[in-house]
């Protein structure tokens, strides 16, 4: 079998992709494989980046904070992290299109959970922002005591993201 | 069964390892999470988690991390049966084995639950079947936090969807040493997976160990990801197998050779030396150069990292360990010659 792009080198990848639900062969020779231009990097990096410049656009509306966690937006934006399963309901909309933009889909195509068990009641582990920045602070002490300085200042900024969430 | 380490026969595929991220509903993510809320948190995934997987797997135990040395975590982290961020971050976090320590479940990882599958040689399908009776079981008990359109919630937006990493650890010696792994790096980037060297990247990657692994997890289903990442595997073995043939024999005999007898006649020995060497004897095995037994150099990579050895022969500064580790490798060595 002759290379789809080029038609002029043996086919050596043979390459099967999935994508929403729709599956294709690609046969390609080595320098048609290497030379695809749907070039991905890094994912998490991609993501941060992506959201950094959401965040300078001022695209955000920096009020709305998730009901469960207390997480706002714009900390999602900073950390690339959703703060609880909840927030992807309460941002969905603002977080679709970098999703999109990561996995080329926002169509869950896997296996679904069956399940009749029911949420959790526990309080303990919902929101425990006060008690994080509590323990944060801690840590920060513990840091500057020690003299590690770097890992002070990332605690220090996480402590800052935290406290900037409405209340 | 015993750990997957000790079993590793296989020319190419060195072991095969399959993760689900899950998380439950209701409960803020660990890097939002109190000490208090992870000990909540380790309370409800220990009552969800069946006590036995039945033949297969055997008996679960639920281990405490707040009660384990920091010696043995990083032996953990070595013998891969634990993250090394789950080994930084440990306070008031659990961690469920299996007694071949081929499931483990790291409870307060990056997100809620991790389930581990690890097994030596081409097993992906069988970690993804274990893997997803956990899951099954687990999901029975708790609230998994689940969206019809987005799959699987996960702290990281990058594992959402089917919330897998399935990989394969590859031993590709004669790709490393052609230049063309990174070329293969490149190429499966562009198709979601990826290939990052274990033990240091490209010409770095002392033990020319790779890690193959699906990246894209929404929009696609998991037996398609492990369809996908095992088709490219096999052209991945291929491909190595073709480039072993292409070395000049006399120079692989020569390396192979020297190799073997500096393992034999060694009396202080780095980590970083002992993965390279013993990298070049696993070629050599495979080569029908040398007669040793197949599983032997990847057991030995395992059992002679640093806190492996700590655990067998107590706590030792870096010179004595270098020391210890010539006399291990050594004796393992002649023992089989
Ligand atoms: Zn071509
Ligand atoms: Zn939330």
């Amino acid at each position: 079998m002759l290379c789809e792009k080029c038609g002029k080198n043996p086919a050596t990848t043979h390459i099967h992709t999935v994508i929403n639900g729709v599956s294709a062969t690609k046969h390609l020779c080595q320098f048609c494989a290497a030379n695809q231009n749907e070039k991905q990097t890094s994912l998490a990096n991609m993501f941060s980046s992506m959201f950094s410049e959401l965040l300078n656009t001022g695209a955000i509306a920096p009020t709305k904070t998730c009901d469960i966690c207390g997480t706002s937006f714009s900390s999602i934006a900073k950390s690339g992290k959703a703060g609880c399963p909840s927030c992807y309901s309460v941002f969905f909309d603002e977080l679709v299109p970098y999703i999109k933009r990561v996995h080329g889909s926002t169509v869950h195509m896997g296996k679904h959970p069956q399940t009749n068990a029911q949420p959790t009641t526990l309080v303990a582990v919902q929101n425990t922002k006060d008690k994080k920045i509590e323990e944060l602070k801690q840590a920060l002490k513990n840091h500057i005591e020690k003299e590690e300085y770097e890992l002070a200042a990332k605690i220090r900024d996480e402590i800052r993201m935290l406290e900037q969430e409405e209340k | 069964m015993s750990s997957w380490y000790l079993q590793c026969d296989d020319d190419v595929i060195v072991s095969s390892r399959v993760r689900l991220a899950r998380n439950i509903d209701g409960i803020a993510f660990p890097s939002r999470l109190s000490d208090d809320g992870f000990k909540s948190l380790c309370g409800l995934v220990k009552d969800a988690m069946p006590d036995n997987l039945g033949a297969n797997v055997g008996k679960l135990n639920f281990i405490d991390m707040n009660l384990v040395p920091d010696t043995e975590k990083a032996a953990m982290v070595e013998r891969h049966v634990i993250s090394p961020a789950f080994c930084e971050n440990s306070k008031n976090r659990g961690l469920i084995l299996s007694n071949d320590e081929s499931v483990s479940v790291m409870v307060g990882e990056e997100d809620h639950i991790r389930i581990q599958v690890i097994m030596s040689g081409s097993n992906i399908d069988e970690c993804y079947k274990i893997a997803d009776n956990i899951d099954d079981a687990l999901s029975d008990k708790l609230k998994i936090a689940f969206d019809k359109r987005l799959g699987f919630l996960t702290e990281c937006p990058t594992n959402l969807g089917i919330g897998m990493r399935a990989s394969f650890m590859l031993h590709l010696p004669a790709l490393q040493m052609s230049g063309q792994i990174n070329k293969i790096a490149d190429s499966v980037n562009k198709i979601g997976l990826t290939v990052r060297g274990i033990y240091g990247e490209g010409s770095q990657s002392k033990a020319a160990l790779y890690q193959l692994s699906n990246q894209i997890t929404l929009g696609i289903s998991e037996q398609n990801a492990i369809d996908n990442l095992k088709s490219i595997a096999m052209q991945i073995v291929e491909k190595e197998k073709e480039a072993r043939e292409s070395i000049s024999r006399i120079r692989l005999e020569d390396a192979v050779l020297r190799a073997k007898g500096t393992l034999m006649c060694c009396k202080i020995l780095s980590s970083e030396e002992m993965m390279s060497l013993l990298s070049q004897i696993k070629l050599g095995i495979s080569m029908g150069i040398i007669d040793l037994p197949k599983e032997l150099p990847v057991r030995l990579m395992i059992e002679g990292q640093p806190n492996m050895l700590q655990k067998k022969y107590g706590n030792m500064t870096y010179d004595e360990r270098d020391i210890t580790r010539a006399d291990f490798i050594s004796k393992n060595i002649n023992n089989e010659v």
